[in-house]
């Protein structure tokens, strides 16, 4: 997500045009993040350091990490640190923003420094983020496909915190069976892997997460209510694909669908019980089937 | 002399987004026009010429990114912001091609759209 927010970002504050913007993005999936962005990115290095190490490389036969080193800008367990997210995607934008010349590295650093403090959660919630754990939840049993249940339970859990209710009891895991739910959201990722992701619930809980979430005075299970129920799983599933995307895979959102006395689309999978101050629901959650 | 109200079509599907953003513009000053699929707004945004609009991406009978380039070949002046939850790089890229003037990631802020309607402002005094 970092790219498209940072590119956004840079766009929205007049940093590059809409133009160089599309070109940047076509180019950031391949392009390999060099130390200086990475250095500069971490606040280990000014722009005008990274500068002053290009220029030496330019008189010594040396690399960059080592010549930071000898200047005393890193510390080689930075630079190991470095190395190890070098392969990470992330900056991929940035650096192509630096190749191009549309930004010098003094302007990305500055850049870089006022997105990370528009863009700071708060204490609070980063505090929230940091000690989440995922209850008795268990995917060993998914075997490969077990990551994709564990990011997308995270990210749910995350949004139920900032949206919904503040704790959140996760609950074990089981197969999805051919339980009616008085309540069924669906909606389809579809894509280089596959997600049917689903929220049942009863009326009660569907009438308190459509008003938790929109913040509307709602009373009844109408239009807006089951709309404002359904954007809170079309909100999680967007930011799923935007992650995905940001690690190179890309995926699709289709329409999002509610209905009474359902049954998920999709036999495999898991259901996952979530406590909530206010009700209960079950995610319901199968991948590439 | 009075100033003439920015006028603004909000396309999505979700009732809520619609009647939030409604309201938020509403109180920004603007006249809202609404619009709840890709089909409809091609339509709409002929008969009402507004300003701007805001469009949502996965919607039914035709996507918001269709959408936006029929509006585009009826009106290259057109200001389309496309405020969707699939902000991925494939999407944004294309709406950028497409002629899209923005790319709102949601849910939104109010800042985000407030930002939109003092640049709409700002291009219709100059």
């Amino acid at each position: 997500m970092f790219n498209q927010h940072f590119g956004q970002y840079l766009l929205n504050h007049q940093k590059i045009t809409a133009k160089q913007l599309i070109e940047v993005m076509d180019y950031e999936r391949s392009v390999r993040v060099k130390l200086g962005v990475l250095a500069i990115n971490a606040g280990l290095m000014t722009g005008a350091q990274v500068e002053t190490v290009h220029q030496l490389q330019r008189l010594k036969d040396k690399r960059f990490g080592e010549l930071s080193v000898e200047q005393g800008y890193l510390t080689y367990a930075q630079l190991e640190d470095l190395l190890q997210n070098q392969h990470s995607r992330h900056l991929g934008l940035s650096q192509v923003i630096i190749d191009k010349e549309y930004l010098t590295l003094e302007q990305l650093e500055a850049a870089l420094i006022s997105y990370k403090q528009d863009s700071r959660p708060s204490g609070e919630q980063l505090q929230t983020m940091d000690v989440m754990d995922l209850g008795q939840t268990d995917f060993t049993a998914a075997g490969s496909q077990g990551k994709v249940y564990h990011d997308y339970m995270g990210l749910l859990q995350r949004n139920i915190i900032r949206f919904l209710d503040a704790n959140p009891v996760i609950g074990k895991n089981e197969l999805v069976g051919h339980t009616v739910s008085p309540w069924l959201i669906q909606q389809k990722i579809t894509g280089e892997i596959n997600l049917f992701t689903g929220l049942a619930m009863d009326d009660a809980t569907l009438l308190a997460i459509a008003r938790q979430y929109s913040g509307e005075p709602l009373t009844e299970i109408n239009e807006l209510a089951k709309d404002s129920a359904t954007e809170f799983l079309n909100m999680v599933n967007g930011i799923f694909c935007v992650n995905a995307s940001n690690q190179g895979v890309e995926l699709d959102l289709q329409l999002q669908e509610i209905a009474p006395n359902q049954m998920p689309m999709f036999k495999n999978g898991y259901r996952i019980p979530i406590n909530l101050s206010f009700g209960k629901m079950h995610l319901i959650l199968s991948v590439g089937e | 002399m009075e100033e003439k109200k920015i006028k603004i079509l909000i396309c999505d599907d979700s009732s809520l987004i619609r009647k939030q953003l409604k309201d938020l513009l509403i109180n920004m000053d603007c006249e809202v026009i609404e619009a709840a699929d890709g089909l409809e707004v091609v339509g709409i945004f002929k008969e009402v010429q507004p300003d701007v609009v805001f469009m949502d991406i996965v919607m039914p009978k035709a996507d918001g990114l269709e959408a936006l380039k029929h509006i585009r070949a009826y009106d290259q002046e057109a200001k389309v912001i496309m405020l969707s939850s699939v902000g991925t790089s494939t999407k944004l890229v294309q709406a950028l091609k497409n002629g899209a003037m923005d790319f709102i990631q949601k849910p939104y802020t109010t800042e985000q759209i407030s930002k939109v309607i003092t640049d709409i402002r700002k291009l219709a005094l100059a």
